[in-house]
């Protein structure tokens, strides 16, 4: 063991601007593919509704997709800028490029990243973690796709056995699926979720014109909940 | 909603979601090969790199798994190949069921509604790759220029971007589960026991430090919510 320091000191003395070099291929490489796939990716996100609009003739008009875009974007679109800029140190470049592709970030590739990372002794930060990461993200990447494409066409087939009887509990997805997701937000500080579903109410029973109802909502729950974390603040520094 | 699902369910829908897929795997297997050719220089063995796959892979399987039952429930709202293409790539099932349900608010329908027209079906399509897009477009752009922004941001009080991010999705959501729950007494128990098996699931989690529970927290949380608004449909 008392030999292994001096021998790593050593080799980053010589190795260094070497490394360096490589470091840049590989973020020169990452840069090109991510891209290259992203835009692909990007294009034929287009696709799918271009064909309903205008080859199944069905299109619902440019002022409706306008509204629900920015009902949407209303609370998502914040995710679409801090998102990248709070993962990017973590993932690293290549890593950003396969996780914002793949997504399931927070739950699926940032945990694959820092295991690979920890398997092979790689400390955070270094070079070798930022490989490391990317075999494990990649990996995820790959299980999770294949997992998803099992799950869909198990999935159709186990939907087409079910028992009339059991049927009936699909009506209730959208109540359950939005609850959770909201228990998920709301269990740290529930008052605020309470909070939520009280201007939600409000707002579903005044004379708000429907299409801005939820973007009504984002913005007054943001006001209310900063303006409650200040008073937070306020009463915390009083205290001191 | 019969029509829709039949045309949701179409081939074309099949021959894009394929596509779509096939860009996920092709990319993986390509950055698989860019960091296999840098491995040897930032001193990664080939031994080194079977560990660092492995791990990845089985790391992965127990998320993956996690997000079946949500997956499951989506393909009876949006057919398979939609939910195929949706959860395939960036986007959760629970911003992609928010995405949905707000495109079809916005045709002035609700998902799974009798009165579901195509047109509607290509609002939510629209809203749900549109918006999804915004992530791609992003990383597309900026990834160059990201190590600076993160300095901007955490310079100018990041206390408050995590406030506001909390609480944009506590009203989306709170909207969201609201305008379910004013359907019926059922709706408003699924509304609630959800909520509530989720903040129990996670406060379990947290106290036990038991990881996986939050993995799996949504899928059960939302069978239970389904199952005990089905059972009180009953009396």
């Amino acid at each position: 063991m008392s030999a292994n320091p001096e021998k790593v000191e050593t080799e980053n003395v010589n190795t260094n601007a070497s490394v360096d070099s490589a470091m840049d291929v590989f973020h020169n490489r990452a840069h090109f593919w991510g891209r290259t796939t992203l835009w692909v990716l990007i294009v034929m996100c287009l696709v799918p509704p271009l064909y309903v609009s205008f080859v199944l003739d069905a299109h619902p008009g440019w002022d409706l997709i306008g509204v629900g875009l920015i009902g949407y974007a209303s609370f998502i679109g914040i995710m679409w800028v801090l998102e990248p800029v709070t993962y990017y140190p973590t993932l690293g470049i290549a890593g950003t490029y396969l996780a914002f592709l793949t997504g399931n970030i927070a739950n699926l590739c940032l945990p694959s990243s820092a295991s690979a990372q920890k398997a092979v002794g790689a400390e955070v930060g270094t070079r070798k973690a930022e490989v490391a990461g990317t075999f494990g993200i990649a990996m995820a990447s790959l299980v999770n796709t294949v997992i998803i494409l099992l799950t869909i066409l198990g999935g159709t087939y186990i939907l087409s056995m079910l028992p009339a009887a059991v049927e009936g509990v699909f009506d209730f997805i959208l109540p359950a699926i939005f609850g959770a997701v909201l228990g998920q937000f709301a269990y740290k500080t529930p008052q605020y979720g309470v909070l939520a579903i009280v201007i939600a109410m409000v707002v579903l029973f005044s004379p708000v014109f429907e299409a801005i109802q939820i973007a009504a909502c984002v913005a007054l729950t943001i006001t209310a909940v900063l303006f409650m974390e200040k008073q937070k603040n306020k009463s915390a520094e009083t205290k001191n | 909603m019969g029509d829709v699902i039949e045309v949701a369910n179409s081939a074309p829908f099949w021959i894009f979601a394929f596509i779509i897929i096939g860009i996920v795997i092709f990319q993986a297997i390509i950055f698989l090969r860019i960091a296999k050719k840098s491995a040897p220089d930032v001193g990664m063995t080939q031994r080194d790199e079977r560990i660092a796959m492995r791990t990845g892979l089985i790391t992965a399987i127990g998320p993956s798994v996690a997000v079946a039952i949500v997956i499951i429930s989506l393909i009876t709202i949006l057919g398979s190949p939609i939910t195929l293409m949706r959860i395939g790539i960036i986007g959760s099932a629970a911003t992609e069921s928010g995405a949905a349900q707000v495109g079809a608010n916005a045709f002035g329908t609700e998902l799974g509604g009798d009165d579901f027209p195509i047109e509607a079906l290509a609002t939510v399509v629209w809203t749900m790759f549109l918006g999804g897009m915004g992530w791609l477009i992003v990383v597309a752009l900026f990834t160059k220029q990201l190590g600076k922004t993160q300095k901007k941001i955490e310079k100018n009080n990041p206390k408050i971007m995590s406030s506001v991010t909390l609480a944009a999705m506590l009203g989306a959501f709170g909207f969201l589960v609201s305008d379910e729950m004013i359907i019926s007494i059922n709706h408003t128990i699924a509304g609630i026991v959800a909520v509530g098996s989720m903040i129990g699931f996670m406060i379990i989690a947290d106290k036990l430090d038991i990881a996986w529970i939050k993995e799996w927290s949504l899928g059960f949380s939302m069978v239970i919510g389904m199952t005990v608004a089905h059972l009180t449909t009953m009396f």
